[in-house]
């Protein structure tokens, strides 16, 4: 890219009704990176993504996409744009899976649409029999590949998740990270996702860390882990059952302290 | 738990063509119709806006009071219109009425003042209903029973201003300058039916129907997959009205001359909205069922005795909505759908899916058979992992 940054995100400030939940945050995505945002529990990430996809309000700030000023946009301008979001939900569970799909593709024509329909059954095969079923019957896991089938049919440039793994047992996770960095080669697709689980450092080249709506570190993986005080701040901040997990990546002596 | 996770909760290999089977998924269906799936589908498309209107065609030579017929016809037209707006988009129209009022007099008033002939008198009252749609499509913003009222609200708000202006006659009422014969009318009325009919299946089975119900199911997600929410709701709007307003323009033409209450009366709008739910709404042929029953129950009993019209139409929406909720159509629709007491007194419709579940599954087009499509090498990774 000429620009500077493929996605950037100035002096975002924004929340709900009048409830700050957003100070001044900025964010920039580089063309063909993954960017992690890290956070705990009411940090904010997923006000962030909604605000970058339009879903709320920006109080204050500026989202730019390859250059071009989008934050007055509608969210479904932005997705035309070749940029995807899947939220946490993701699908519509009262339509069947292809429809699904075919939602997700609605700025498609209908001869792309058919051409990545059919790629799609290629990719995730575990849907071409289940193409008719309500997308509700499915499992979680089966669920949350479904988001991410529909947000990739559209051939985005710029794939937004909000917790793709959120509500799935760590094995599952393991399996969606390795999805994504799949699908991240496969599809040529920046990536930008909010997650809580450190599993995610497998797939991220950078980090930017929320801490009470405003960000905190914001570098390289490597520095990221390098400097394992924030680490295990971050870390420290989630105590979910994976703990071990997270602690096994910052290396052994912060397992130890 | 700790085989094929993401994939399938079933045993490993949960994957393959096997154990779907043994869970009974439900793969495509190999004929529609009886027909093979491609020519069942343009079937399913062709067969409801062909038969209809030839069906109602004939039923002058069957029943010979063309105002009755027609007036059946209007409501066909105004509870299809419901359906496309309810059905698709999950708003309930309880002031419809109001375009068909804004129909009948855009007919009448162009016919009145214009000249104009018959046909664009219709065209006229249709586009008189879109446009007080489009000042009425901020209402769409509200949901649920606030939009219900609003639209009621508008409705009378309509009708006192046509009611209290001279220039719509409203207090001497509106005779139309000339008079056309009834049977043009039933066939331009037919003709209407027709158009609603295609309007149905258009949404139906289209892109745009799909979007519909993707913000029917979820607005926020919608628009997050590219649907620009409020401009297909307000088409599906617009749409909606068009229809009541051209099926108030061919009841004012067959009335002739009338008062603002006739066009305005609320029983309008409950009649096309128990209607189609009452044939089935989603559907493209419960609305017409729905209208034609309906109405004919009307014009038995109504007439004669319309106390006990009340009656049987206050029990009929009771038990609609007691053992009925998704309308006549749920009893031949998808096996899934239909009520229980109707599957227990129809042995053949609730055994045949459930014992012909796993020959269904037998091989649709395209097998997922062969692990080599990307995700095998996922496969190989987690059975590694299951070991």
């Amino acid at each position: 890219m000429t620009e500077p940054h493929f996605f950037e995100a100035h002096h975002i400030s924004s929340g709900y009704g009048t409830t700050q939940v957003l100070w001044d945050v900025d964010l920039e995505v580089s063309e063909g990176s993954t960017v992690a945002l890290l956070g705990a529990n009411g940090a904010g990430k997923s006000t962030l993504l909604r605000a970058l996809m339009g879903l709320i309000p920006l109080w204050e700030g500026q989202v730019s996409f390859c250059g071009e000023r989008i934050d007055r946009w509608d969210s479904n301008q932005r997705v035309r744009a070749s940029i995807s979001y899947m939220s946490e939900i993701g699908i519509f569970p009262q339509l069947n899976v292809e429809d699904n799909l075919r939602v997700g593709g609605t700025g498609l024509s209908s001869r792309d649409l058919k051409l990545a329909l059919k790629q799609t059954w290629e990719e995730f095969p575990m849907f071409t029999q289940r193409r008719h079923l309500p997308a509700g019957s499915l499992s979680g896991g089966q669920r949350k590949l479904l988001g991410l089938a529909k947000a990739l049919i559209s051939r985005p440039r710029l794939l937004i998740l909000d917790e793709p793994s959120s509500g799935l047992s760590p094995l599952l996770v393991r399996e969606m990270i390795e999805m994504l960095a799949l699908v991240r080669e496969r599809h040529a697709v920046t990536i930008l996702l909010a997650e809580q689980n450190a599993k995610v450092l497998d797939l991220a080249d950078r980090v930017a860390i929320l801490n009470g709506g405003a960000k905190g570190f914001d570098g390289p993986i490597d520095e990221f882990r390098a400097q394992t005080d924030i680490a295990a701040q971050f870390f420290g901040l989630s105590k979910s059952p994976t703990g071990s997990d997270q602690m096994n990546l910052l290396g052994p002596e912060d397992q130890q302290s | 738990m700790s085989k094929n996770p993401l994939s399938s909760p079933a045993p490993r290999g949960g994957l393959d063509a096997k154990s779907r089977e043994a869970r009974g998924a439900r793969a495509a269906p190999t004929r529609i119709w009886g027909l093979p799936v491609r020519w069942g589908r343009w079937a399913r498309r062709i067969v409801p806006v062909v038969v209809t209107p030839v069906v109602l065609g004939f039923a002058p030579h069957i029943y010979d009071n063309l105002a009755f017929l027609t007036t059946m016809i209007v409501y066909v037209v105004l509870a299809e219109g419901v359906n496309l707006l309810y059905g698709f988009t999950g708003y309930l129209p309880f002031g419809y009425v109001g375009f068909f009022g804004a129909g009948a007099y855009g007919a009448a008033l162009s016919l009145t003042y214009w000249h104009v002939p018959g046909i664009a008198a219709l065209l006229i009252g249709g586009l008189a209903a879109a446009l007080i749609g489009l000042v009425l499509s901020p209402l769409l913003r509200l949901s649920g029973a606030y939009f219900a009222l609003a639209t009621l609200a508008a409705s009378q708000v309509l009708y006192y201003i046509i009611a209290n202006e001279p220039w719509t006659f409203g207090e001497t009422g509106t005779s139309l300058p000339e008079v056309f014969s009834p049977n043009q009318i039933y066939l331009i009325a037919l003709a209407i039916m027709t158009i609603a009919i295609a309007l149905t299946v258009f949404v139906k089975e289209s892109r745009f129907g799909l979007s519909l119900r993707a913000i029917r199911s979820d607005p926020v997600s919608a628009s997050m997959a590219g649907i620009n929410v409020v401009r297909t709701r307000s088409v599906a709007w617009f749409i909606s009205a068009a229809l009541a307003g051209l099926a108030g323009a061919i009841w004012a033409i067959m009335t002739a001359a009338f008062y603002a209450e006739s066009p305005f009366a609320l029983t309008i709008s409950v009649y096309a909205i128990v209607f189609a739910l009452f044939g089935g709404v989603r559907t493209v042929l419960g609305p017409v069922v729905g209208a034609v029953v309906l109405y004919s129950l009307y014009q038995y009993i109504g007439i004669s005795n319309p106390q006990y019209f009340e009656l049987v139409y206050g029990v009929l929406i009771v038990a609609l909505i007691l053992f009925l909720p998704g309308g006549l159509s749920s009893l031949v629709g998808h096996p899934g759908n239909r009520p229980k007491w109707w599957k227990s007194i129809t042995p053949r419709a609730s055994l045949a899916p459930v014992a012909s579940t796993p020959a269904v599954l037998t091989p649709a087009r395209e097998t997922d058979q062969d692990p080599s499509g990307g995700i095998s090498r996922r496969d190989g990774t987690k059975d590694d992992d299951a070991s």
